[in-house]
This record gives C-alpha cells, sequence and structure tokens, in this order.
C-alpha cells in the first residue's frame, strides 16, 4: 500500500524532495535487522520486516512536528530511528513511515561547569565522548557500542556499560528533554522547561521521567525525542587517546594513574560479595563480567581464526571473573584505589588474574573497556549472532549472582545439544552500576544465525529462560516492553497496565507504532 | 565466485552501522568521525555498506527489482573501501567485496548507466578511461629523453595511467617523475601511444569483461618487453597492477611500486639526495588505492567450517583484506625527508582516511558528489593548519584542485613529486 499522493506531497512540502523515499531499494535497507531477539530464522526472507511506506529524514524539531501531524491527521503510523541498531527500529504495521533522525545530529551544547551536553538525536556516543575527552570528561556510552545514539539510549533504552559502576545507567543519565508527543505536542521536561538551562531532568519543571521512558525505555513508543541533555562525568585521562596500530589492531597503554586488571573469584555469591564492596568503596572506574556474549579472548582477537588458533591461551579463564579500570586523579587516590582493591580481594578469596596482566589485554581490552568498541566481536562476530537465553535482569547483584549461578545448567543443556556456541568459556555479561547498588545480568549465548536447528534451539531455549525468570525474583529488564510485557507485567506490579494508560493519555490516535511498547486501549 | 555466493556476507550484517564511521576506538571528534561518504552527503541508510547489503539480498531473493532508484545507490559509492575496514574492525565480513559484486552482477544483467556506458564505449575504442584518442596517449612525454619499451630495452616500466595521460594540467607531475628517476639512475622506460588502461576503474564499474582484457594485455606487453618492475604514479594503477590481476588469476612475474615507494627507497640508498628546503606544513592525504586497497593480495583458497559448533571460522586461515598492511608510511617518509617540510597529519589518516571523491565512477556520474566529497577533505586538511595539502594520486589531486577551484579555497594541493621538483 503505497502513499495516497497528496499524503506524500504534504511530506515533501514539509522535508523536501530529497528527504523522503519510498523506493523500495531504499525501504528494504530499513526492513533488514539481521538475526537478533524475535528474528531468529537461517532464511534470507525471513530476515525483512515490514516494510514502510517511506522514510523521512526530518532536520529539525518543526520538521518533526510537522510530520508527527501529518500522521495523526491521516491516519498514518509512524516510528523514530537514530542509529537504526536493533528490531526496534523497524516498522511493524501497514501504512507505516519511518523517520530516520539521521540529520539531526549535532552537539549544540557542552556545558563543562554543570557536567551537561545537549545532543540531538544522530550523535553517537563515540562522537559525544570524544568531544567531552577533550574537556577532562566523559559521558556514559551503552555496552551495545559506542556507535549508538547518545539521546535514542538515554530517552528510550535501558543501557548499561562498563562504566556503569561509576557513571550509573541510561536513563540516570538523562537530564532534560525536548519531546514530540504522539499528537504533534512539544514538552520540555526537566530545568529546561523552566526557563533555565539542562542541568536537572527532574526540575525546576516537569520530570516525566517515568512517563516518558521509565526504567526500560519506551523503545519510541511515545513520541519523538528530538533533543535532550546527557550528565557528563570526570574523565582522569588524556584529553585525546593516543591508539596505536592499524586495524583491527588497535592498542593503547594505560595512562597514569590507571590500572586495568581481571579479577577472579571462588563463587558467584563471593564475586557478588566483592563487587557491592567496590561498589561501595567507590574505587573502580570501570567493571564488567568478562566476554559476554562471546569469549573474552575474541574480543581482543581481530578476527575468528585469530581467535580460534589462540583459544588455548584464553580457555582457562575462570567462570567467575571480571574485569576492571582503577583511574585516578592523583598518586595519592591511585595508591587508596590499589590497596582497597588488595584488601577487599583477601576479604573475599579474589586474586587478580595472570591473563590480564599480559600486554595484549591491558593494551586491548583496556580501549574496549573506555570506547565500547568491541561489541560485534564478542556478540556477533563469532556465530553470526547472540541472544538473551531468557535470563536477564535489572536487580541486585545477589540476583545477579543467582542468575548466572542458574545459567550454568541451563547453558550446558543446550551446549550438549549443539544448540549454542561452546568453546569452554562461560560468557555471560553482566555490570553492576549505581555504585553497585543495582546490576544487569545478561544470560547471553552465541548461536548459528544462518543454521536452522541452532536458530530454533535458541528461541527455545530463551521460551524456556523466560518461563524460569518468570518463577524467581528477577523482575524487570530492557526487553520486557513490547511483545514481552503481558507475561512480566504480572509478576512484576503490573507494569503493563500502567504503560498502556501512559500510551492512551500520550497516543490517543495511536499514530506511534506500539510494537516495542506496549498498545493503547484495553483499559 | 558469483554474487549468490555471497549470501552468508550479506546475512552476517548486523546493522551495527560501524560501516559509517571511522573505527570506533579511532574517533577523535564530532567533526571527522564519519568515513561513507555516500551515506554522509546522501543520508538513508542504504546508501551505506550496510544498506546496500541489505538492498543487494532483497534483489538476490526477489523482494526488489531493478529501478533507476537502485542503480543511483549502487553507483553512488566511491568503492573507496573505508566501511570495509570498519566493518570489518569487528567482523568476518566482505562488504567491499559484495558491493563489487553488485555492481559486475549489474552490468551482466544489462543493468547500465549512461555516464558509465560512454566511458566504457571509449575504453573500447580508445583504450582509455578518459574519453580521449589512443594516438593521444604518449603526448605528455613529448621532449623528455625516456625509453620506450616496445622499442628498447629497460628494467623498470613506468605506467603513467589513463588520468595522467589525457589530463594536460597533471603533466608536470609526470615529467618531473621521470628527471627525478632518471637523475636517480633509474633503467626507465615507458609505452608512450602504446600504453593502454590497467583495466581497474573498469572493474570498480562493474564491467569485469573489460577489466580482464586490458590486463592480459598489459601482461603480454610487459611479458614481451622483460619488465621486472613496474612503477606507477597512479593510485588506481598500482591496486590493478598489485592487487586486482593477482586477485582476478591473472598471473604477473614483475613486481608493483607506487612512485612514493620507489623514490622512498631511492632516497634511503642514497641514490636521490634531498637537499633542497621546502620551507612548508602539509598534510598528507592516503589515496584509498595506495592506502587501505593497496595492501598486497595474498591468495587463498579455503572453505567456512564451524568449530565449538556453530563458531565460523576458516580452513586454512584467511588472509583477510582489512587494510592493515596498505601503503602507509613510505609517502609519509618520502615527505618527512625533504628538508623544511613539516607533515601534520589529520584525523582520518591511513586504515581510514577520508576519500577525495573521484573513485568508482562518482566523479563521471555524479560530479556535485565527486565535489561534495573533496570539500568534506579539504575542510579536514584545512583544520590541521597545514598550507597545502599533498597526495599521490593523480584523481586525487584533480578532484582536489576541481573543489578548490570552484570555491576559491587558498589552500594549496600538490602531488608528493612537486615537493621534489627543486632537486631537478
Amino acid at each position: 500500500m503505497a502513499l495516497l499522493r497528496d499524503v506524500y506531497r504534504e511530506l515533501e512540502d514539509i522535508l523536501g524532495p530529497e528527504n523522503i523515499s519510498e523506493h523500495l531499494a531504499v525501504l528494504d535497507a530499513y526492513t533488514y535487522f539481521g538475526s537478533f531477539m524475535l528474528m531468529l530464522s537461517p532464511k534470507p526472507e525471513h530476515r525483512y520486516q515490514t516494510r514502510p511506506e517511506a522514510v523521512l529524514l526530518p532536520g529539525s524539531t518543526e520538521e518533526v512536528q510537522a510530520i508527527v501531524k501529518v500522521c495523526n491527521r491521516r491516519g498514518l503510523v509512524f516510528r523514530a530511528s537514530s542509529s537504526g541498531y536493533g528490531p526496534w527500529n523497524g516498522a511493524s504495521s501497514e501504512g507505516e513511515v519511518i523517520m530516520d533522525m539521521r540529520r539531526m545530529n549535532r552537539i549544540l551544547e557542552i556545558d563543562e561547569k554543570n557536567m551537561y551536553a545537549v545532543v540531538e538525536p544522530y550523535v553517537s556516543f563515540a562522537q559525544m565522548q570524544a568531544e567531552a575527552h577533550k574537556k577532562g570528561l566523559t559521558c556514559h556510552v551503552v555496552g551495545a557500542g559506542s556507535s549508538c545514539s547518545v539521546l535514542a539510549n538515554h530517552t528510550s533504552g535501558d543501557g548499561n556499560n562498563t562504566q556503569g559502576i561509576s557513571q550509573g545507567y541510561s536513563g540516570r543519565n538523562l537530564l532534560g528533554v525536548e519531546w514530540v508527543l504522539p499528537t504533534g505536542e512539544i514538552i520540555r521536561a526537566g530545568s529546561y522547561d523552566a526557563g533555565s538551562r539542562w542541568f536537572s531532568g527532574d526540575g525546576p519543571g516537569p520530570s516525566l521521567r517515568g512517563m516518558m521512558r521509565g526504567a526500560a525505555g519506551s523503545k519510541g513508543g511515545v513520541g519523538v525525542f528530538t533533543k535532550c541533555a546527557c550528565h557528563l562525568h570526570p574523565w582522569p585521562g588524556p584529553r585525546a587517546m593516543e591508539i596505536h596500530g592499524v586495524s583491527p589492531d588497535y592498542e593503547a597503554e594505560l595512562p597514569p594513574l590507571f590500572e586495568y586488571h581481571i579479577l577472579g573469584w571462588p563463587s558467584w555469591q563471593t564475586c557478588a560479595d566483592a563487587l557491592y564492596k567496590i561498589g561501595e568503596s567507590r574505587i573502580a572506574y570501570a567493571i564488567h563480567k568478562t566476554g559476554g556474549p562471546g569469549s573474552h579472548g575474541a574480543s581482543i582477537m581481530g578476527s575468528n581464526d585469530e581467535y580460534y588458533a589462540r583459544w588455548e591461551e584464553f580457555k582457562d579463564l575462570p567462570e567467575v571473573s571480571f574485569a576492571i579500570v582503577l583511574a585516578a586523579n592523583s598518586p595519592e587516590e591511585h595508591e587508596y584505589q590499589v590497596k582497597v582493591l588488595g584488601r577487599i580481594l583477601e576479604q573475599t578469596s579474589g586474586n587478580i588474574l595472570p591473563l590480564g596482566e599480559k600486554p595484549i589485554f591491558k593494551k586491548r581490552d583496556f580501549i574496549n573497556m573506555i570506547k565500547s568498541c568491541f561489541i560485534p566481536r564478542t556478540a556477533f562476530r563469532c556465530s553470526g549472532s547472540f541472544n538473551i537465553d531468557g535470563l536477564i535482569g535489572i536487580e541486585t547483584l545477589d540476583h545477579a549472582a543467582m542468575a548466572f549461578d542458574k545459567d550454568r545448567s541451563h547453558r550446558a543443556k543446550y551446549a550438549a545439544r549443539n544448540i549454542i556456541v561452546d568453546d569452554g568459556t562461560f560468557n555471560n555479561w553482566g555490570v553492576p552500576y549505581e555504585g553497585s547498588h543495582m546490576a544487569l545480568f545478561e544470560c547471553g549465548h552465541l548461536f548459528g544465525s544462518t543454521d536452522e536447528e541452532s536458530c530454533k534451539g535458541m528461541m527455545e531455549m530463551a521460551d524456556e529462560g523466560i518461563e524460569m525468570t518468570l518463577k524467581t525474583p528477577f523482575a524487570i529488564n530492557w526487553m520486557t516492553t513490547g511483545a514481552l510485557a503481558k507475561l512480566y507485567g504480572p509478576v512484576c506490579h503490573n507494569y503493563h497496565d500502567w504503560m498502556r494508560k501512559i500510551k492512551n493519555v500520550f497516543d490517543p490516535n495511536n499514530a506511534v507504532d506500539p510494537a516495542w511498547y506496549i498498545s493503547g486501549k484495553e483499559e | 565466485m558469483a554474487l549468490k555466493d555471497y549470501v552468508n556476507e550479506m546475512l552476517s550484517c548486523t546493522r551495527c552501522s560501524e560501516c559509517k564511521w571511522i573505527p570506533l576506538a579511532q574517533i577523535k571528534s564530532w567533526e571527522f568521525a564519519q568515513v561513507c561518504p555516500s551515506v554522509g552527503k546522501y543520508n538513508f541508510h542504504a546508501y551505506s555498506a550496510g544498506g546496500r547489503l541489505a538492498m543487494g539480498l532483497s534483489m538476490l531473493i526477489g523482494r526488489i527489482e531493478y529501478s533507476d532508484e537502485y542503480l543511483d545507490i549502487l553507483y553512488r559509492c566511491l568503492m573507496c573501501g573505508a566501511c570495509d575496514v570498519s566493518c570489518k574492525c569487528n567482523k568476518d565480513m566482505e562488504p567491499f567485496t559484495v558491493n563489487q559484486e553488485l555492481r559486475i552482477q549489474a552490468v551482466e544483467d544489462g543493468q547500465l548507466i549512461p555516464a558509465h556506458m560512454m566511458i566504457i564505449d571509449g575504453l573500447r575504442k580508445e583504450d582509455n578511461m578518459m574519453l580521449g584518442k589512443k594516438a593521444d596517449r604518449g603526448k605528455w612525454a613529448e621532449g623528455l629523453d625516456v625509453k620506450n619499451i616496445t622499442q628498447d630495452k629497460a628494467e623498470v616500466y613506468f605506467h603513467a595511467g589513463c588520468r595522467y595521460c589525457y589530463d594536460e594540467e597533471l603533466w608536470p607531475v609526470i615529467r618531473s617523475t621521470i628527471k627525478l628517476l632518471k637523475k636517480a639512475g633509474v633503467d626507465l622506460g615507458i609505452a608512450g601511444a602504446d600504453e593502454n588502461c590497467c583495466g581497474g576503474r573498469s572493474f570498480e564499474l562493474g564491467y569485469q569483461g573489460e577489466f580482464i582484457k586490458y590486463a592480459e594485455n598489459n601482461v603480454e606487453m610487459l611479458k614481451s618487453a622483460r619488465i621486472k618492475t613496474v612503477v606507477t604514479s597512479c593510485a588506481d594503477g598500482y591496486y590493478a597492477f598489485k592487487v586486482l590481476y593477482p586477485k582476478m588469476g591473472i598471473k604477473t612475474d614483475f613486481k608493483v611500486l607506487h612512485i612514493t615507494e620507489y623514490l622512498d627507497l631511492l632516497i634511503k640508498q642514497g641514490k636521490l639526495k634531498l637537499t633542497r628546503k621546502v620551507p612548508m606544513t602539509v598534510t598528507y592525504h592516503d589515496p584509498c588505492h595506495l592506502g587501505r586497497l593497496g595492501e598486497p593480495y595474498v591468495p587463498w583458497e579455503g572453505v567456512r567450517k564451524k568449530v565449538f559448533n556453530h563458531m565460523n571460522i576458516y580452513d586454512p586461515p584467511k588472509p583477510w583484506r582489512k587494510g592493515t598492511d596498505g601503503v602507509y608510511e613510505p609517502p609519509r617518509d618520502v615527505i618527512k625527508s625533504i628538508p623544511g617540510v613539516e607533515l601534520i597529519e589529520m584525523e582520518r589518516i591511513k586504515e581510514y582516511a577520508w576519500c577525495c571523491g573521484a573513485g568508482g565512477g562518482v566523479k563521471e556520474a555524479y560530479p556535485d558528489f565527486a565535489i561534495w566529497t573533496a570539500r568534506k577533505r579539504l575542510d579536514e586538511a584545512r583544520a590541521t593548519g597545514a598550507e597545502a595539502i599533498v597526495t599521490a594520486c593523480p584523481w586525487c589531486k584533480r578532484n582536489f584542485t576541481d573543489a578548490i577551484e570552484e570555491s576559491g579555497d587558498s589552500l594549496k594541493i600538490y602531488d608528493i613529486v612537486e615537493l621534489l621538483e627543486q632537486e631537478i
């Protein structure tokens, strides 16, 4: 079903002819998302979602608003997409248009004193971080990688990363926003609304943080965010990281007053005890579960062949291990951090593993932990794709420890059936964040994305994991919007009912694609 | 391998969009973070490597058919290979090769664009990509005391290439090159009017048959002349002789050197002494075909197999072309060896350099896109504070010169050889 000509002309008038397309060759590029999440199939034809009617490239908030008003008036569904990574960027219904926010790509302001930056939707984490580093600051970078959009993740996703322990997660780093509602009204939330600057997300002025994104993010289901302010954090490293080497083997020396280690513990519980202490003492700059998904060794190798050739070197990495970066502002602080870490390891039977002391880890994984530039190596390169096996949550470190423990047998069962990659390492991923008050754990596994049995088995594994999760206190996670909200809602205070109420109030005409958030009505 | 053999490559794309950026670890600023001129100008995802994979797969499985828009997307690409380097930082994929195969398939299917057809017609009739006459090919060398390998014996063959032969404004560069090499005592020959196109550019446009024909002709001519070393000042020509000939199974028994490699060698051997001071601050632009695309071709035949249940590896291990071994240091060493010259680097260099805009048939078919791309690079050069941008390819020099002329920019543009001219 093509757009009616007069509708097309209305949109074209707003955008200019070069910024709208309904050519099939263009549209199919916005329809393909690989084999990920709910689309596990080796068949090429299954890799394409619903084809949108048109793709639009707005260049300003005013253009976004005008498009949204046309959609409401003419009965079109819309969805906004920024970096486009993940199936939630695609259309799910007939008569839908995609707004690719690529032209809105500016960093509008960096306020050093108040430690925030104001960005448009297509600023990537890598760009933001590079500009912040120049001023002795840094931004929270989502674990999915620094090619992703700062704004999309902060306003609409649930992003954690290696530096979560010192920087919190995406939702916490969101300050003021400019938000085009599904009806076309514009709301400015946080201190920005009070005629002030962007320094606070929660006032003076309305916060609306719970309604605009909640914990897990609305995945574009409640309108279009056209500007947001993100919190910036201190960066004790150099103003420009000096990277040596030629692709793909980039390396960096640890700056003075930095430490990189891989830490191991005898059990998940002792590990959790240690991470609580590390969080409480505020000594860590970055920390994350080694690997995940995919071997930690693979994350520093330039190809699968290289990883396979050197696999023996990495295979003994203990299951219970985390990589850590310490970063200090003074020699005294550095000494303190090192001493405290040593004491915590003593108290929790932990140790510094020899593997992490090898220069190749210190020089390469250090870059990974700071710049989040390695994700496809571990998540996608090995076997084509990965999927969460159902065991995932945002909760305490005790919950994370319990989940990792449970996943041991879950994983072994499917590895024995040749469903998932089994290189002898344990590659779940997790990070403590907000000073270890919270933790994200993701039991993700690599499967053969071009293998029918592996795809089917992975789906079965995920279904079984979801059943296990629903019987535990693992609670919500970043996947529990969209189709899974109805499953998780009843065991989590019926949050899905509240999401629907929000949807009904903000989007009375069902103008926004609800697929990865929740549909309206059904009160 | 044909396009259909690359389905797994297309299915490997996870839409991470890293093909749009320089390698993430190397991003140093907001302004110079992008690496793909195509999506940079046209914005729709289809204009990126990932988008073209999705579009190509869609074509292959019958979801879409050829259209003007499809061909526009396919050919509004500079074939600079930057996407390939960024993708392969983290993935085992071949986006550049798939893009090449999409072009070959389009040509085989008779899906041609007029601007390219005209050039290919010219090639077929006059053996060059510049719409010039065959008889005029050797004019650039008139008055130079240099051997012709079709008549005389020489150790080293200098291949001028179509752009240099027919772009009169650029003739001083290769005339100086000949003088420099002779000064260094090189036993040098050219082919004059008998020189043929290397075929590389026709291959990039998708005309595989033309490429094979010209490659075979060239190899035959060089074999007859018993040439041991081919030197060229054209990065495209270097890529064709050094990489494409062996890649396409055309056997060669000569060594291939770019002029910057050869000059570097001659300087380091003491055969070329640089004594004249050139007080200038310059920045160096890596030509794509000399840099990331110019890394030597390593023959490989093998199969993909699975280990650890589903991990994909290659047996024997595949020598991925990741831009790692391109020609990066020789031109820089030559520049640094010139007394008085100070080299300042741009942000995007070596394997992740931004393209000049002249490649892939874009200058011929979409000249506004070519100039747009050059301007972006000139902005980056200017940001270094350098007085001049120096390059080592006639296509780069031509496109930069055109962009500078259009904008009235004060930045100077030189080929490396022009910095050495005072020595002769």
